[in-house]
């Protein structure tokens, strides 16, 4: 028993000093990068689309920098906890942020204090427009017999996509502000996304849903669903019958976008290194094929323009939530 | 330490003082969750439910109290000593991990837990390195998960 | 075609090793039958296509069975699927009868297995199109016939067991609200933003607490106190299947019906037949006590639902659970369009599926067998080496879930809660259903009540509806309400 005692002591005090002592930091100039292995955070799920272009990037970076990369799906809190674990990061370009859409809106909405500046960008892989999908033996043609039957009778028409001040929602309210309709118009029924939402609709329970189109890839092809109208300056390639809302007269743009950020302060030459690499990746033939038979949209746009581009999606998500009353 | 009545007496509330202070102070946090401005008017809120469980922790716990009052429901007393050191072990095990590496904590605590439960310290130790190797191959091999490093640098 | 295409070597080969692959990874706590999927894909890819489908359907299923495994001998579920193994077939095992209850287990997942798969290929479509009819509502009262079933896992004790459902819903509140997006109990913790995930919780509160309560007993983990190894007759195990064979029906069709529910999977599907076969039991207090009954039903009912999630899957594309997410979005890269069309358009393909589910069944019992060989040889290491290596494999699990920290202790503080709320007697299963079960009652209830503009009459008058509350009433007040009749007439 003696021994026994002496010799937890022992332990104690050995995983005391052995903690005290500070692990050796390797010197990051940038010039042994990468040293160890990498880890892309995955805000979302395994196996949904976010998780699915993680690991396409993930497979590539490996075989492109020799080292071992995992990705780590961090979810939870509308994305807030993947965001902030990526922020918070050791800045030493070993971990990486497969960032998303919800990167503009979140801290507009009250969920997190992160914005776009917390980071150093390093490319957008992928822009899908927002969409309006209806059943495919919906009344409504066009999406401005949607309007109509909205004037009709303000506040019947049921919508689903996301939570309650998601992302899918601050597109159909910046929509709806742009169509000239108040927010509350539609009904908004919560969901946790589209993959539900698109349960809803397919059973008949609500009347439309507003997502991406290649989040509903699969019921457009096979025929249960149709698009009414994307949100998008020009009509969105493989899904080419489907108008956008600027041909019927609305001015509206909604994007969801996914990119590669790394945290502040990264040293810039790690930086550099990284966004050559990645460039080469998403420019490949490979990765085209990839995202054309995921459906999603191919879209990159390297440092400078991936950070002109979140400054601008920044203030028009404030814009809208201020004009739909969501501000906390 | 089975010998006093006071501790006997709140042994036995304990159960009820825990669902009843726990079911209070959702209660009161519950009334503090903030609203929401778009909130719809016929959504209970996101404070409903919370305050709802609260509510009912608090007179459950309530009716434990009265049943331990009449019946004085007794629990054998317990070895709280072992229990104190193995909980204070495994607190120290995690909080050294990350700085110190999976690898060398293991070993540190399995050799000792081992041992305190009452095996050979080389046995133990040998076991150790054993589970370490095994916890190796299947996470940082096959599963892939990324173990802490720590001072040594090891692989794993 | 299948058939002569399936039965080669190079399929044969990467198909078998991926389900001792979902063994190891449903056996371990922490890694669910999503991560088996996940981490199987990138692999699949590089075979062919047949291949690569067996390797990602053969692992999901085995992953289910696996998590049973330490649920049986170590009261800590493998995967959130097992938990109801932790009542009877743990019961079983410590009166030294684990290896048979995990027998009886392996063949009632593989018939469970069987007949989901018979109901995809035979009632698809049928199922499908019922399963679009649950809204909101009706998912409500789903999670509330689930909850209630804290009562018939209290063992006697049902304010107890009612009071750890309320704690667990409580616990499933923390976190950002997924209606609103309101941060609940948060105290501004980015970490408590995401949730406390119900796995390190399920970990913690049975696994280490079992830990505790061992070493707190020196006399159970003292060196010598090995048990004799068990011997288990088949012909045991077929006869009690045989005469248990209406509770293996009933588990299956409850099984594959949740399962294709999309908003409800393989761990409500186990509990919900459980609590159907204890209601309706001759025998209803050996439950808990290690009833076969018990460990019969839930086992069959999750497996069926591994082939419930296909249904609404194939002939919706909507998958039914992550794993047929992660299968949905390998078929749409072989340009397999999911939807009505897909048992006419590719039919081949769809064959291929109910092939593979068919023999997944009866490769399951040669990698089960080989995972409950595997596992009953680390159980006859001396017990003191085995609570020691279970701390270690429920820190490193619930580590490895999110490859963080925060789990570790969330799992640590599960392990004193439910080692304190054991000692007082309050039943542990509740909580875990109100963990699995609260969000989904509260976030429908709600979605209900928006959509529904208030309207409480929808709440009990839809007909689906209307059929869960008779059902729930039928289940609760039947027996009391028969044995009254049954002495008044005596």
């Amino acid at each position: 028993m003696a021994m026994s005692k002496a010799l937890a002591l022992f332990s104690f005090l050995q995983l005391c000093w052995l903690t005290a002592c500070a692990p050796p930091q390797t010197a990051s100039d940038g010039s042994d990068f990468p040293n160890r292995n990498l880890t892309i955070i995955c805000p979302w799920a395994a196996g949904g689309g976010t998780d699915r272009v993680s690991r396409f990037f993930a497979d590539q970076l490996e075989q492109a920098l020799g080292k071992p990369t995992i990705v780590t799906n961090r979810t939870g809190g509308g994305g807030a906890v993947g965001h902030s674990a990526g922020a918070t990061a050791k800045p030493d370009g070993h971990t990486l942020l497969m960032g998303t859409f919800e990167l503009s809106t979140m801290h507009g909405m009250g969920i997190s204090h992160l914005t776009h500046e917390d980071y150093e960008p390093l490319l957008q892989v992928n822009a899908d427009a927002a969409a309006i999908i209806v059943r495919s033996d919906s009344p409504w043609a066009s999406v401005g017999d949607l309007i109509e039957a909205i004037k009709a009778a303000p506040g019947q028409v049921k919508m689903s996509g996301t939570a309650t001040g998601g992302a899918w929602d601050l597109a159909r309210a910046g929509f709806q502000l742009a169509a000239g309709l108040d927010v509350k118009d539609v009904l908004w029924v919560p969901t946790e996304g589209s993959a539900p939402s698109i349960v809803e609709l397919l059973g008949g329970h609500i009347d439309a849903v507003c997502c991406s189109l290649a989040e509903a890839a699969s019921q457009i092809e096979s025929g249960q669903l149709r698009g009414l109208a994307v949100m998008a300056e020009d009509r969105v390639s493989g899904f080419d019958g489907v108008p956008t809302v600027k041909e019927a007269g609305i001015d509206w743009v909604a994007m969801g976008w996914r990119g590669l950020l790394v945290a502040k302060d990264t040293p810039a030459p790690i930086v550099t290194t990284l966004r050559e690499t990645l460039q080469t990746i998403a420019e490949s033939d490979a990765y085209l094929t990839f995202m054309k038979q995921n459906r999603f949209g191919h879209e990159v746009k390297v440092g400078e323009a991936f950070s002109d581009f979140l400054a601008a999606q920044d203030a028009q998500w404030q814009k809208v939530i201020a004009a739909a009353g969501y501000a906390k | 330490m089975s010998g006093s009545p006071l501790l006997d007496k709140l042994r036995a509330y304990s159960l009820s003082g825990f669902f009843v202070s726990l079911g209070i102070t959702a209660i009161i946090l519950a009334l503090r969750i903030p609203k929401t401005g778009f909130q719809s008017e016929y959504d209970p809120g996101p404070a409903a439910v919370p305050a709802l469980m609260g509510l009912s922790l608090t007179l459950g716990g309530l009716y434990q109290g009265l049943l331990a009052w009449r019946h004085s429901e007794t629990t054998s007393p317990l070895h709280l000593k072992a229990f104190w050191i193995l909980a204070g072990g495994l607190v120290a095990y995690a909080v050294a991990m990350p700085s110190v590496g999976f690898a060398l904590s293991t070993v540190t605590l399995v050799t000792w837990m081992a041992t305190w439960l009452g095996s050979r310290w080389w046995m133990s130790l040998l076991f150790a390195l054993g589970i370490v190797l095994l916890v190796q191959i299947l996470f940082g091999q096959l599963f892939k998960v990324p173990l802490p490093q720590g001072v040594l640098g090891l692989p794993f | 075609m299948a058939l002569t295409e399936l039965l080669t070597l190079e399929v044969l080969i990467p198909w078998l090793l991926s389900m001792i692959f979902g063994i190891f990874v449903g056996a371990t706590p922490g890694l669910t039958a999503t991560m088996a999927v996940a981490l199987i894909v990138p692999i699949s890819f590089n075979l062919p296509a047949n291949a690569g489908l067996a390797m990602i359907i053969g692992v999901s299923f085995t992953a289910i069975f696996a998590g049973d495994i330490p649920a049986t001998y170590l009261r800590i579920p493998g995967t959130p699927a097992s938990a109801s193994a932790t009542l009877d077939g743990h019961a079983l095992a410590q009166q030294n009868r684990g290896r048979f209850a995990l027998i009886l287990n392996l063949w009632c997942s593989a018939l469970g297995g069987l007949l989901g798969v018979a109901a995809l290929i035979f009632i698809a479509p049928q199922l499908a199109t019922f399963a679009l009819k649950f809204s909101n509502f009706e998912y409500f009262w789903l999670a509330i016939f689930g909850l209630s079933l804290s009562a018939v896992v209290s063992a006697g004790h049902t304010v107890k067991a009612l009071l750890a459902a309320a704690l667990g819903i409580l616990i499933s509140t923390i976190g950002i609200d997924t209606s609103v997006g309101t941060p609940r109990f948060t105290f501004d913790s980015v970490a408590l933003t995401g949730g406390i995930q119900f796995i390190p919780v399920m970990i913690g509160l049975f696994g280490l607490s079992e830990v505790f309560r061992n070493v707190l007993r020196k006399s159970d983990v003292s060196p010598d106190a090995a048990r004799p190894a068990e011997k288990v007759s088949m012909l045991e195990v077929w006869s009690t299947m045989w005469k248990r064979k209406s509770t293996i029906a009933k588990g299956a069709v409850t099984g594959t019906v949740v399962g294709a529910l999309p908003g409800a999977g393989a761990d409500i599907a186990a509990w919900a037949s459980y609590g159907i076969a204890q209601r309706t039991s001759k025998e209803p207090d050996t439950f808990g006590k290690g009833a076969l009954d018990g460990v019969v039903a839930p086992t069959s009912a999750n497996n069926a639902a591994v082939g419930g999630a296909w249904i609404p899957a194939l002939v919706f594309g909507i998958p039914g659970d992550a794993v047929t997410a992660i299968v949905l979005g390998a078929l749409m890269m072989h340009h397999i369009t999911p939807g009505p069309e897909i048992f006419t358009h590719h039919a081949d393909a769809v064959h291929s599926i109910f092939t593979i589910g068919l023999i997944t069944q009866v490769l399951l019992l040669l990698a089960g067998y080989a995972g409950i060989r595997a596992f009953g040889a680390i159980m006859r290491c001396p017990r003191h080496l085995i609570m020691t290596g279970v701390v270690i494999f429920s820190i490193v699990g619930a580590y490895s879930l999110q490859n963080r920290f925060f789990d570790v202790w969330i799992m640590l503080g599960a392990g004193l809660l439910g080692f304190f709320l054991d000692r007082h007697g309050v039943p542990l299963p509740p909580l875990i259903l109100g963990l699995i079960l609260g969000p989904l009652a509260e976030k429908k209830l709600r979605a209900g009540l928006i959509s529904s503009q208030g309207n409480l009459t929808d709440m009990f008058t839809q007909p689906i509806c209307a059929a869960l509350v008779s059902m729930l009433v039928v289940i609760f007040l039947g027996p009391p309400l028969w044995k009254i009749w049954k002495s008044s007439k005596a």
